[in-house]
């Protein structure tokens, strides 16, 4: 458990420094960072012990899964789209992309926000492979990895919640400094 | 049992009060055309909420269910205030976003189409809002507002702002600061510069305070009521639908996926501020012209006569649906919902009123002599008679009153 804590506690931190660097020029990855920071340092006191917080932890998980995902996707390929580029264009794409992503789930669609986060991941790799430089296809393979870790979840030899809290916080800052790089020479 | 139902007669007698009180004072309070198409838009609400509203609160019940962290006491006085506060901030932010997305203004517009302002113009509401609205109350099934306390507290919520719909009440000293009041909700459905996007509030305007959309009302400046880009039409079914209409057709002439989806999720303006066609890029109060269609006097004591008709079935649907099949339950709202867009372009005059009234008198006819048991409800054989017989009166005198051109073409 405070193998889990402390990898979310690096995917929140990741995050948080996500959040900072990008929040007045590309809400949308910002905005992605936040939900999944949230869900992240939901998780980090959940794993230290406040049980309390379990429900939290899921639902700001599946809120990140449904709404996070694809906001990173539009910020990474389509960097001038008003989800990516504008505050009210990403918070209304995630409130009814979140909200569709936890009603789904609850009514039984539980394949939803895997999905549409497996599309968003897919989306990612296609800009990245497409737009080749060292950090995308680094960060790239970290998300790919992180997602198989994810999918596999067996927890033998290591914990795959930790390998994908520490490949999910490496992929963002990595896609996140890929793509500036890539939006400021023009590409 | 739905609320509402009991709610319903204090409704009535206020609306009656009010517009006795209007009239008194020498206002124009009421228009029987507007008033009852806001009445109509009511009664399809109620109609559709049977079915969007089980589909919305079992969505609360499951996600409270799986992820609230705690549940909360339902004897605790200070928790009930605290789960109203957080239901208001929910609502503030539905209904601002109601504003400010264009797929949620397609359900919400509605609302803001009449032309007065008065206690009629409250119940005039969507029966698509609810699709999105849910959402924002997510965050309380978290925090752990058992399913019984929301429901009790939106419905607190939601009678609050029937009140707050009169011209009648001036300004209310202190409570403007703190509550929606008439005079701050007036300016919410005004449609002159200062008025647009604010006063967003339930029951507390101290939300539009913090979060910068508060607007107070001005004193030299007489609110204009109704929307820039004006319904024109007494159907409450296309009241609701226009708008959707619209983004529909804006979408087809979109290029690419994304240019369409931005459609329905960009403000209504468009995200740079661009008005819809047609809509007045300068708006004048005083040059303003309420829409009115010259409704002859009889044809509107026929529609009030079908309204009372209508909220009796509706009355009787919303008691007995629960124990109707699927196919049932369609079958007794399509029924409400036709009469209702039936005495709408009555009251419109437009060219096909006349045989779209007549179908439904016939099929009604029909109905009630095939069918012995209307939707559960067994009548005696000699109330069904005088509902045959007043029906075929009703049907003669569309069918002869209605072809006088006087009556029946539309006044253009």
């Amino acid at each position: 458990m405070i193998g889990n804590a402390a990898s979310d506690m690096i995917l929140a931190l990741a995050c948080g420094w996500l959040i900072l660097a990008h929040r007045n020029h590309r809400p949308g990855l910002a905005l992605a960072a936040m939900l999944i920071g949230v869900a992240a340092t939901f998780g980090v006191l959940h794993y230290l012990g406040a049980d309390l917080l379990a429900g939290a932890h899921r639902f700001a998980s599946l809120v990140s899964m449904a709404a996070a995902f694809p906001l990173l996707a539009f910020a990474l390929r389509w960097p001038q789209d008003p989800v990516a580029a504008s505050p009210a264009g990403a918070v209304r794409a995630a409130l009814l992309l979140g909200g569709v992503g936890v009603g789904a789930t609850v009514l039984g669609v539980a394949p939803w926000a895997p999905a549409v986060a497996l599309i968003s991941a897919l989306v990612v790799e296609l800009t990245v492979f497409q737009h080749p430089n060292m950090r995308g296809i680094a960060g790239g393979t970290l998300l790919a990895l992180g997602m198989a870790a994810s999918a596999w979840g067996k927890s033998a030899p290591f914990s795959t919640v930790v390998i994908l809290h520490l490949c999910l916080a490496a992929a963002l800052l990595l896609l996140a400094s890929a793509n500036n790089q890539r939006t400021v020479a023009g590409i | 049992m739905n609320p509402i139902l009991y709610a319903f007669p204090v409704f009535l007698l206020t609306m009656l009060g009010e517009a006795w009180l209007a009239r008194r004072r020498g206002l124009t309070g009421y228009d029987t055309a507007d008033a009852l198409t806001s009445l109509h838009s009511g009664i399809l609400s109620q109609v559709s909420g049977v079915f969007v509203k089980l589909l919305t609160f079992t969505i609360y019940v499951l996600a409270y269910q799986k992820f609230a962290v705690v549940a909360w006491p339902m004897n605790n006085p200070a928790l009930w205030v605290v789960a109203l506060l957080l239901y208001d901030l929910g609502y503030y932010w539905n209904h601002r976003l109601n504003h400010e997305v264009s797929v949620m203004w397609a359900a919400h517009i509605v609302h803001h189409s009449s032309e007065y302002y008065n206690l009629s113009t409250a119940l005039r509401q969507s029966i698509s809002t609810g699709l999105f609205g849910w959402i924002f109350y997510l965050p309380l099934a978290v925090l752990g507002v058992p399913p019984a306390m929301l429901a009790v507290v939106g419905l607190i919520d939601l009678l609050y702002q029937y009140w707050v719909h009169t011209e009648l009440i001036g300004r209310l000293g202190w409570m403007e600061r703190v509550f929606v009041t008439p005079s701050n909700h007036r300016v919410h459905h005004g449609q002159n510069d200062y008025c647009i996007d604010k006063n967003y509030g339930g029951i507390f305007i101290i939300w539009d305070r913090i979060f910068g959309t508060f607007a107070d009302e001005r004193r030299g400046e007489k609110v204009v009521y109704g929307v820039r880009k004006p319904l024109h039409s007494f159907n409450p079914l296309w009241a609701n639908v226009h708008y959707y209409a619209e983004l529909a057709a804006k979408a087809r002439a979109e290029r690419g996926w994304r240019n369409k989806l931005q459609v329905w999720l960009a403000p209504p303006g468009g995200w740079h501020g661009a008005r819809d066609p047609g809509a007045d890029d300068v708006f004048d109060p005083e040059r303003f012209a309420r829409y009115d269609r010259q409704t002859p006097a009889d044809v509107r004591r026929y529609a009030l006569l079908h309204y009372v008709s209508i909220n009796l079935m509706l009355a009787h649907f919303l008691v007995v649906q629960a124990g109707l099949t699927t196919a049932s339950r369609l079958a007794y709202a399509g029924i409400i919902l036709g009469s209702a867009v039936a005495i709408g372009a009555l009251l419109q005059r437009v060219r096909w009123a006349r045989a779209f009234e007549s179908i439904r008198l016939v099929t009604v006819i029909v109905g009630i002599v095939l069918f012995p048991v209307w939707f559960t409800l067994a009548t005696p054989l000699l109330a069904r008679v005088a509902m045959v017989l007043a029906l075929l009166y009703c049907l003669t005198w569309t069918l002869r009153s209605l072809r006088s051109p006087a009556v029946a073409a539309p006044a253009e």
